[in-house]
């Protein structure tokens, strides 16, 4: 009863939240920071919640999230049709620094998706796909049906090196603030865009996750990017992921990738030079 | 049956028109404003990552049959939806509507397949409740 009410409560925020898309100019979704609509904040959850044997929040298991496409944008529902997924953005436009404006501007940017190079950090969680968690007392292991990649988050606490080697997925480091799992994530080779949109970042970025139960089948979620080379202030969504009954699937985006074996990808393909 | 290549009106939102593509963008390969939609027989269904194809003759009206390609949805998404290699099977007569690529090719993006029935394939759900 208690999982249906609160279904239906987020089916009213998803709904608002679509139609504000919809409707609203951008200037109207908080341009200057202000959220459209607030996902309910951070609070004890609700009910039992499954735990590690150290007493912390267990997150295994597999979670849809919602597609999100263009991070300055709200969007609703779960990318694999699972009920109760959000995302809203405190961010309708993002500040760029002379630097970050003019690599933005750049066209046609190399799309390393079309050939499946890793989707990159936080867009790998924005796809059509869900993904999973395994976690135990040391690590959480994030699994994604995208590329079929995975991630592994120390849970130690210790601060991340400060020169870092740059990869596509950054290095992580997690550490608990009560029952809320924080992910510091940075060291990234800035190939990849943060969404489908292209929104590009430079070899600064810097991004921060806080997850935390909202009851045993939802997940509050929280990522703030921040890279003060490209951006003038930090870019925030807070999203709600809830949990599947079925396994992820396989995803070999190199079986058949016809676009690249029989080339009519045109823009931008170095096969053409 | 009498091919309809219709390249519609420009400027259309993409974004209402573009299918969801999982692993490139739709721009980088599909021109939105070039819509096509033609009625074919089936020759293959390709069920693999990271999208599946559906191979089909087109009868032009002097006679001749022209080929055509055309990508959908990731196997993994429509799996979850109900459908699989079966749902269109090699002779079925299908209708398409899409998109073509950039390069002029035989070859589209869809955003509609039916049968000659009117059932819609690959979107939604396979077995309704």
């Amino acid at each position: 009863m208690k999982r249906n009410r609160f279904v239906a409560s987020l089916c009213v925020v998803a709904a608002t939240v679509a139609v504000l898309s919809v409707v609203a100019p951008l200037g109207a979704q908080g341009r200057g920071g202000a959220p459209a609509v607030a996902l309910p904040p951070e609070g004890p959850a609700k009910g039992t919640i499954p735990r590690l044997p150290n007493g912390k929040p267990d997150f295994s298991g597999t979670f849809d999230h919602p597609r999100v496409g263009d991070v300055t944008k709200p969007a609703n529902g779960c990318a694999g049709g699972t009920p109760g997924c959000a995302s809203v953005s405190d961010t309708a436009e993002i500040s760029f620094t002379p630097a970050g404006a003019a690599e933005q501007k750049k066209e046609p940017k190399f799309d390393y998706g079309l050939f499946c190079l890793p989707w990159g950090y936080t867009r790998s969680t924005q796809t059509p796909y869900p993904h999973g968690y395994m976690q135990n007392n040391n690590q959480l292991v994030i699994l994604w049906e995208q590329d079929n990649f995975f991630h592994v988050v120390p849970t130690d606490g210790k601060p991340l090196p400060a020169d870092l080697e740059p990869t596509w997925m950054g290095t992580s480091t997690g550490k608990w603030d009560g029952d809320a799992l924080i992910i510091e994530t940075a060291g990234f080779h800035p190939k990849t865009w943060i969404d489908t949109a292209e929104h590009v970042f430079s070899d600064q970025l810097r991004v921060v996750e806080r997850m935390a139960y909202i009851d045993k089948d939802h997940i509050r979620y929280e990522v703030t990017w921040t890279d003060p080379k490209f951006w003038t202030k930090p870019i925030k969504n807070t999203r709600i992921f809830s949990r599947m009954t079925t396994p992820l699937l396989e995803y070999s985006c190199e079986e058949n990738n016809k676009e690249i074996r029989e080339g009519f990808y045109l823009e931008n393909n170095p096969l053409k030079k | 049956m009498r091919t309809r290549i219709a390249v519609l009106i420009a400027g259309l939102s993409l974004a209402a028109a573009a299918p969801v593509l999982a692993h490139h963008s739709f721009s980088a390969v599909f021109d939105g404003s070039k819509k096509v939609a033609m009625t074919g027989t089936v020759t293959k269904l390709e069920w693999a990552n990271p999208h599946i194809w559906v191979y089909f003759d087109v009868k032009e009206a002097n006679g001749s049959v022209t080929p055509w390609q055309c990508e959908g949805g990731a196997p993994n998404s429509l799996v979850r939806q109900g459908w699989n290699k079966n749902s269109l099977k090699t002779g079925e007569v299908i209708s398409v509507e899409g998109s073509r690529a950039k390069d002029g090719s035989n070859t589209c993006s869809v955003s509609s397949v039916k049968l000659a029935d009117g059932k819609r394939l690959f979107a939604g759900q396979a077995q309704q409740p």
